[in-house]
């Protein structure tokens, strides 16, 4: 099941804080009301009513239960960081770790080094890594960069922004918005829904091979200086 | 035992700004060396001429820049502008400017031409946090600027922790309505 895109004007959902040095973060939204730490660190309540989670050690491993729908922000110099179940917004940026995430309203991931992960993201989500794989698996809408790192992203509803170096891409959309994707030298390659009409814009000299007939209905724009591109139906 | 005196530089305070070109190293390797000098040449023409008065270009760091403003407003619209810049430039020359940039507000100490300090080395890690077409900016300079920029939006990215910076640091994504 998913969660639906974030409501400005429904009541404040929880709100989770959490900044550690080191060691494995692990965050599990589940049925209850309260946030406890099974592991390596104490809660305080701040006063606009953030749950602020401090890890007792410099670099144990943290352990964190919360309600479902709770907004989580992470903040880690090396840890891998994993949120098992229904989260809201999400942000988690980590130097060096992995990020793997479950299902979130929407999501903002940052890691240098790691790999990026989503299981299922019901509006924006926008994920940044150098050299880590991005994989995200549903998707409302994807921003996403990589300089290195594959970037897959199987299903996207709308709008979907790609940019790699050297990383391949591979984009799975249904067609609620425009595609774009831009690399150097990473293959690109781009699933639209069988019998769409594409508006292809192609910068660069690389030839795009294609089988769908063109038309006017998804936009997508390709760029690219020596990877090769394809637009294929699903 | 030689006694060594405190410095006596005076401290300047105000908003630094490091940018970086994305996959440089691989553009070079892609396109060759002259490609490489005219992305380079077209990211200095850009910053010359959105720079306002007062601000400078402290040092070029290979494929980036540390730059330096009096004012921490005019720093973010002219990172905003930066961006709007490069996007025109590369979808005129085809050369992709990608580019990123970090800014932090604070104190330095003037060493000759360039700045050192603790706030310097915050405003580089932060650039390296960024991707593409982004503006991160530390609390401190969302806090300076305020509301000096009505058309600027900030969302907030939350407590990072930094490599060699002891105490986390919150960062926004700035991005222009």
């Amino acid at each position: 099941m998913s969660l639906p895109p974030p409501d400005p004007h429904t009541l404040a959902r929880p709100s989770l804080r959490i900044s550690t040095s080191s060691g494995r973060v692990k965050v599990i939204a589940e049925a209850r009301a309260d946030v406890v730490v099974d592991r390596g660190g104490t809660t305080k309540t701040l006063p606009d009513g953030v749950v602020e989670v401090r890890p007792t050690k410099v670099s144990g491993a943290l352990e964190v239960r919360c309600p479902v729908g709770t907004d989580v922000v992470v903040g880690t110099a090396s840890a891998g960081v994993e949120l098992i179940g229904q989260f809201g917004s999400v942000r988690v940026t980590t130097a060096s770790g992995s990020i793997k995430t479950g299902s979130v309203s929407q999501a903002d991931l940052r890691s240098a080094s790691g790999k990026v992960g989503v299981d299922e993201c019901a509006g924006r989500c926008r994920a940044s890594t150098k050299s880590g794989t991005v994989t995200v698996s549903v998707a409302g809408e994807a921003e996403v960069s990589s300089v290195s790192g594959t970037v897959t992203i199987e299903a996207v509803d709308g709008t979907v922004e790609v940019r790699t170096v050297s990383g391949k891409v591979s984009i799975g959309t249904k067609g609620g918005g425009p595609v774009g994707a831009q690399t150097m030298s990473g293959a690109i390659s781009i699933r639209i829904p069988r019998g769409m009409r594409p508006a292809i814009r192609m910068a660069g000299r690389r030839p795009v091979r294609t089988d769908c007939e063109q038309g006017d209905d998804i936009t997508i724009d390709v760029s690219t200086i020596s990877g090769a591109v394809e637009i294929v139906p699903s | 035992m030689a006694v060594l005196a405190k410095s006596r530089v005076v401290a300047v305070c105000g908003s630094i700004v490091f940018t970086d070109i994305v996959g440089f190293t691989e553009f070079t390797a892609l396109r060759g060396d002259e490609d490489a000098l005219a992305l380079l040449a077209a990211q200095e023409r850009v910053v010359r001429r959105v720079l306002p008065v007062g601000a400078r270009v402290v040092k070029e760091l290979g494929d980036g820049l540390l730059l330096w403003f009096p004012d921490s407003a005019d720093a973010l619209r002219t990172a905003f502008a930066l961006h709007r810049s490069f996007e025109q430039e590369s979808a005129a020359s085809g050369l992709p400017l990608w580019v990123r940039v970090g800014m932090h507000h604070g104190h330095a100490l003037p060493r000759g031409a360039d700045l050192v300090g603790h706030d310097v080395n915050v405003a580089a890690r932060i650039v390296d946090l960024a991707g593409p077409g982004e503006v991160l900016i530390s609390e401190a300079t969302r806090t300076d600027v305020d509301a000096r920029l009505p058309q600027a939006c900030f969302e907030e990215l939350g407590p990072v922790v930094m490599k060699g910076i002891p105490d986390p640091v919150r960062l926004f994504r700035a991005t222009l309505n």
